[in-house]
């Protein structure tokens, strides 16, 4: 029992005798305070915020917008920038999309076409007896 | 004996026709003969009812057979050898030694027939060979010097038929 009390002791004796590092002054702790405070009125420069007592605005965006790129009226590229957004109208008839895109031909109605055959028809016995009447001796 | 005509046939033997068909070669005229196949084809065009010449060449030879074996001249077929017409004759009498009997009567047919003259040679073989009465005697010549059909045949050429009345 007696060992643990001075063991205890010898401890409390041991932790009581480290060194602290000094307090602070209250004029070095003000000054750090204030550098602190004007870094941060800087960044508000830059970055404006609204104030909350200025009633309901627009939602900040918290990338700042660009100015759209423009090119040169001269420019061929200037065609690229255009917009070229269809007709409302024209997106949302079904009418006008199906005349858009229907074939602008017709298929035209097939005519009668008479097939004529060019094979020989047969010969008559008239023809065939003709054709042999005109026979000759070669020569003659 | 009457034909459907009403025209009079006499039966005759084949020995007694082969008797007038000697004598008529022997005078040289064979017209008589050539009459007689003129009758025949005169009854094939009125049991016919058309015009021959527009048939095709072997449905008029078929009704022509008929008749032409009724009378006892045998089987009748036809051959068409390039522009030549050729009428084979099987199981018909034997008149004369050169056919020349039987080509007669077979040429007064086909003329009757077609409205037109047409003399039948005879080249061999029992074939007959239709041409202008005009080259039948040369081709005849040709045949009696033993040439083939297809020698015949070699020796002619066609040239140019005169219109017939038909077609002027």
């Amino acid at each position: 029992m007696n060992s643990q009390v001075l063991f205890l002791e010898s401890l409390i004796e041991r932790i009581r005798s480290r060194k602290r590092p000094p307090p602070e002054p209250i004029e070095a702790v003000i000054a750090r305070w204030g550098r602190i405070k004007r870094e941060s009125k800087a960044v508000e420069e830059v970055l404006p915020l609204p104030s909350p007592v200025q009633g309901p605005s627009p939602e900040p965006s918290p990338i700042p917008q660009r100015a759209p790129i423009e090119a040169p009226p001269s420019s061929p590229l200037s065609l690229a920038f255009e917009e070229k957004a269809p007709p409302p109208a024209l997106l949302h008839s079904h009418e006008k999309a199906k005349a858009r895109f229907e074939p602008k031909w017709e298929i035209a109605e097939p005519e009668a076409v008479e097939i004529v055959s060019t094979e020989r028809p047969p010969l008559t016995f008239g023809e065939l007896l003709r054709r042999s009447l005109s026979l000759r001796p070669k020569g003659a | 004996m009457l034909t459907r005509g009403g025209r009079r046939v006499l039966v005759v033997s084949e020995e007694s026709m082969r008797s007038l068909v000697r004598l008529a070669i022997k005078s040289g005229d064979l017209n008589a003969i050539r009459r007689l196949g003129r009758a025949i084809g005169q009854e094939v065009l009125a049991s016919l009812g058309e015009d021959p010449n527009q048939l095709p060449p072997h449905a008029l030879v078929d009704h022509f057979a008929g008749l032409w074996a009724l009378f006892g001249w045998g089987l009748i077929e036809i051959e068409n050898w390039g522009d030549a017409l050729v009428m084979r004759v099987e199981g018909s009498p034997s008149l004369d030694e050169n056919q020349l009997g039987l080509a007669a009567l077979l040429g007064g047919s086909v003329s009757a027939l077609a409205s037109l003259e047409v003399a039948a040679v005879p080249v061999g073989s029992n074939r007959f060979l239709l041409l202008a009465p005009e080259v039948a005697d040369t081709v005849l010549e040709w045949s009696k010097k033993g040439y083939s059909l297809p020698a015949i045949l070699d020796r002619l050429a066609p040239a140019p038929f005169p219109k017939s009345k038909e077609d002027a």
